[in-house]
């Protein structure tokens, strides 16, 4: 099957969009909050009707859109659930959103789903296992892809690549996108002792497609600390300097603000837009 | 090397089964153990499935506590697990683990509640169909009327138990939970009106009207079931309930499949 476009609403702008949560719906069915655009996780729209699709199609005509898939698995070694990646491409039909994205991760081996975003070890088994199966699902949906780094809490013994190497293959190879998550490279970076600027630095410019910024929570382990992505408070001052420097580096690029559990009140949330908003301001400026 | 099929099974074991032993040979061991590493997978993954358990499930929690609910969603968890990448599918099977584990007992009202909170579920994402205005039809259609067949509306479910789950499920909506009289069995409907999930006692007689009318039979052959078993001022009234619930579309509109039988 050939790649082709399909209709999407543009591109998603290079300013601050926020993800829509289900505590946020009634405030974007009684009114327009100033966002620049917005992103909703693709499986919450694969009912039939309903609700929730209702205010989809209000707000897809308000804002650009962009769906974020968290369940496809492109790591797994299970064949890719036709079912699923169905849902998704009839969600594209209907929605046309300016972007599509799944995660750089696995999360079903023998038709049993762990519904998270696990890590892949990152040897070139799994980068030709990943880039196949990136083509297949942009082939089925007939678009270009963003694929999104995950935060980790362990590494397998058995890499032979840093993961910023592997997602870069992977990109190259299968010219799908990276939606950058400073966030994760940030946790991961923690978590592993690595450097998370050096992570940042060797991601090439041009295939950075979107940003991720959200807060972590620090876990005790003994007298140690492992980072979680929980994406349950502020985004910290750390992610906000890498922030800084990567959009220094690659000029103002779409940045999503994520809130997932503890959500709080929409102006709360869209605060942290505007601070995004800020940075991404500041770059245009250095640059005019 | 390991390959990364084995090494994605042996994730699965840790992560979800809680053996740790069968992925730590795999893991960097750092300035954190790779045990500890692990638990984290094994804690978030875990947690994930028992916190949409609960959320799809919050009168079943509330009624056996949250150290029991844990326990039977981890149980559930081991001889159900997720067949779906979206996790919305997750606990499609509850009602069938508890009656596994109840029935005959004084909790054998739970796998029914579970029914009727997965009904709420399912409802909530049900396809979007055009009612059919009966009382219009009866204006217009005449005699033929009685000859006509309805599906039911794609979100609604009819739930019958021998429990009094319609009265229990109503005592949870709120923060102090009320006294329920133990009253018997309960028919009730599931539906979704306006976006949001709403529950309703139904009487013997319009109930079984709403299968009849399910399972394909024309009005007047539903209306004379309810005759034979509960009279003719029953019937009339079950027929007046019927056209009062507004759950009937038209069956060219709405496939079998899509009513989902309960």
């Amino acid at each position: 099957m050939s790649r082709r476009a399909v209709a999407s609403h543009g591109t998603l702008p290079a300013n601050a969009g926020i993800g829509l949560r289900g505590v946020h719906h009634s405030d974007f069915l009684s009114g327009r909050p100033r966002a620049a655009w917005l992103e909703v996780h693709s499986e919450n729209f694969f009912a039939a009707g309903g609700a929730a699709l209702l205010l989809l199609e209000r707000v897809r005509d308000a804002y650009p859109l962009s769906l974020h898939g968290v369940g496809l698995g492109v790591g797994s070694v299970d064949d890719i659930d036709v079912h699923h990646l169905a849902k998704l491409r009839a969600l594209i039909e209907r929605f046309e959103p300016a972007a599509v994205s799944e995660h750089l991760c696995w999360g079903a081996v023998g038709g049993r789903h762990l519904n998270d975003l696990l890590p892949l070890p990152y040897t070139v088994e799994a980068l030709d296992h990943v880039v196949d199966r990136i083509d297949y699902v942009q082939n089925a949906l007939r678009r270009t892809i963003l694929i999104e780094n995950v935060s980790s809490y362990l590494q397998f013994n058995c890499s032979s690549m840093p993961e910023w190497e592997f997602i870069t293959a992977a990109s190259r190879q299968s010219g799908c996108g990276i939606l950058l998550d400073v966030n994760n490279v940030y946790v991961s970076a923690r978590n592993h002792g690595l450097d998370a600027s050096s992570y940042l630095s060797a991601i090439p410019s041009e295939l950075i497609g979107e940003i991720h910024l959200a807060g972590h929570s620090i876990n005790q382990y003994q007298d140690r600390e492992i980072r979680v992505d929980t994406h349950s408070t502020f985004v910290c001052d750390d992610v906000w300097h890498l922030y800084a420097s990567i959009i220094e580096r690659v000029g103002p690029v779409p940045t999503l603000i994520e809130w997932d559990v503890d959500v709080p009140t929409l102006d709360v949330l869209l605060g942290e837009a505007v601070k995004a908003q800020r940075y991404l301001d500041a770059v245009r400026d250095q640059a005019a | 090397m390991i390959k990364l099929r084995d090494l994605q099974h042996r994730c699965y074991d840790a992560f979800v089964m809680g053996d740790e032993h069968a992925l730590t040979p795999f893991v960097i061991s750092d300035h954190i153990p790779a045990a500890a590493r692990v638990q984290v997978y094994q804690n978030n993954v875990q947690e994930g499935f028992i916190e949409t358990l609960g959320t799809s499930y919050p009168v079943i929690a509330q009624l056996v506590g949250e150290d029991c609910f844990r326990t039977l969603a981890q149980d559930y968890l081991r001889r159900y697990p997720s067949v779906s990448g979206d996790l919305g599918d997750f606990g499609a099977h509850f009602a069938v683990l508890l009656d596994a584990m109840y029935d005959g007992s004084e909790f054998a009202y739970l796998a029914d509640m579970a029914r009727v909170e997965w009904a709420c579920e399912q409802v909530r994402g049900a396809s979007d169909a055009v009612l059919v205005d009966l009382a219009a039809l009866q204006a217009s259609a005449g005699e033929a009327f009685g000859e006509m067949r309805f599906a039911l509306h794609p979100a609604v479910r009819l739930i019958a138990s021998d429990h009094p789950v319609f009265s229990i499920w109503q005592a949870h909506q709120s923060e102090v939970v009320g006294d329920v009289e133990v009253n018997g069995g309960e028919r009730l409907l599931v539906m979704r009106r306006v976006g949001d999930v709403e529950l309703q006692l139904v009487e013997p007689a319009a109930y079984l009207l709403l299968q009849s009318l399910q399972a394909g039979d024309t009005l007047l052959d539903g209306i004379d079931a309810a005759v034979a078993q509960f009279g003719d001022s029953a019937a009339i009234a079950a027929l007046q309930r019927v056209v009062a619930l507004a759950v009937l579309v038209d069956p060219a509109v709405v496939g079998r499949a899509g009513v989902a039988d309960l």
